[in-house]
């Protein structure tokens, strides 16, 4: 308790210590320095009190590699459960059927939507959503498609009612989705009229993430297993 | 005192009782314990969130079964012939649970009714399944359905049929307990 009194009465003039932290070590220890160490840890100083001031140092020294250690040791403990949650493979699967998911859901609603008035972004929309067959087979077809869309008129807007995947392989990157969109088209002029579709697509994993790579409805009365 | 066994040892310990020192013992421990937390609370999200507790397509023979056993049900309930109506209703009674035995039932009633008077009989066949969700007992669907009437002395008919279908096991079976049209 003592201990205490002084540590406070000391921390007013107490600049000459603060400044001189390398010399401790070898000098004997100016009071006041020690006494801030102390205050941390009142207890333990104020025991050590009647052994002396080089002894009681190391003991809150002690104390504070001991705090460091087990602050260091939680924080290695904690990211060694990260990283094996991280690279769980049950774990990755999950994450890869949900990005999957995700992505067919919105690449699905895009590519059955445009807008009669920006036909050349809707289509560019359309390639960025789409790799491999599919990509390939959009901008093949693009100069017709937008002489169609553009002769049409019709502004589509497409929204997934509900999505599945049917399979996935996570080491191969590919996906199968099913999935049910509700278009609502407007005609130049013509009031809007909506439609449902039932569509099965494909999915690949591409460093931009998951993109389409087929996409076709699933017509009546045809066996498709 | 002033000359320890361990000149060094007691030195750096002595290092860490200065002012200055003590402030960058601080700042590692709330990094340390700032980060720690940080990683403890990710690897939680990541093995107790929505994802790691969906099973669906994760646990294969689980999919499988829910997917099989759910789809076969519909088939069930959604076929009948004007001779066998009492069959499906009693396969919808071991099939069905919840809201959806009363969306069925309100249905069926209608149903029974113009089967007999027009000879109708109805086939349906499931086109595809996918699991979307499966969480302990219960599973979320979607299900494409191909659906075949037949009037006597008439061609036909093909309709579509897409159903997200929620699921409930009940004692190993899966039952159906919400239906909804998409």
């Amino acid at each position: 308790m003592s201990t205490d009194v002084q540590g406070r009465a000391d921390t007013g003039p107490d600049p000459t210590g603060e400044n001189t932290p390398a010399e401790e070590g070898v000098a004997p220890a100016p009071v006041p320095v020690d006494e801030a160490d102390g205050a941390e840890c009142g207890e333990d100083t104020g025991a050590d009190t009647g052994t002396g001031a080089g002894a009681r140092r190391p003991r809150g020294a002690v104390w504070q590699v001991g705090l460091l250690l087990a602050a260091l040791l939680f924080c290695a403990a904690s990211a060694w459960l990260y990283r094996s949650a991280h690279t769980d493979d049950d774990l990755a699967y999950s994450r890869a059927r949900d990005e999957a998911l995700a992505a067919g859901r919105s690449h699905l609603a895009t590519l059955n939507s445009i807008d009669a008035r920006h036909i050349t972004a809707g289509l560019r929309e359309w390639r960025d959503a789409t790799t491999g067959p599919l990509r390939d087979q959009l901008r093949r077809d693009e100069n017709t498609s937008a002489d169609t869309l553009e002769e049409r008129g019709t502004s589509a807007r497409a929204r997934v009612t509900d999505a599945a995947l049917t399979g996935l392989d996570d080491t191969a990157g590919t996906a199968e989705l099913i999935a049910t969109v509700r278009i609502t088209t407007t005609t130049r002029g013509g009031a809007p009229a909506a439609d449902r579709k039932r569509m099965t697509a494909g999915l690949e994993r591409t460093d931009d993430g998951w993109k389409l790579t087929s996409l076709a409805p699933v017509p009546v009365g045809e066996e498709r297993r | 005192m002033r000359r320890p066994a361990f000149p060094r040892t007691v030195r750096l310990l002595a290092l860490l009782g200065s002012r200055r020192a003590r402030w960058y013992v601080v700042a590692v421990l709330a990094l340390a314990l700032a980060a720690g937390t940080g990683f403890l609370v990710r690897a939680a999200q990541l093995t107790s969130g929505d994802a790691a507790r969906n099973a669906a397509l994760t646990d294969r023979a689980a999919t499988s079964r829910a997917s099989g056993e759910v789809g076969d049900a519909l088939s069930r309930i959604f076929s009948y012939t004007p001779e066998g109506l009492a069959r499906t209703e009693q396969a919808a009674d071991d099939l069905l649970a919840g809201k959806a035995a009363r969306q069925y039932d309100t249905l069926f009633a209608q149903v029974t009714k113009q089967a007999r008077e027009q000879k109708l009989t109805l086939a349906t066949r499931v086109v595809d399944v996918g699991v979307a969700r499966l969480r302990g007992d219960r599973a979320e669907l979607l299900v494409f359905l191909d659906q075949t009437t037949s009037r006597e002395g008439q061609e036909p008919t093909h309709a579509a049929a897409q159903l997200s279908v929620t699921a409930h096991r009940d004692h190993g079976d899966w039952r159906i307990v919400a239906m909804k049209a998409r």
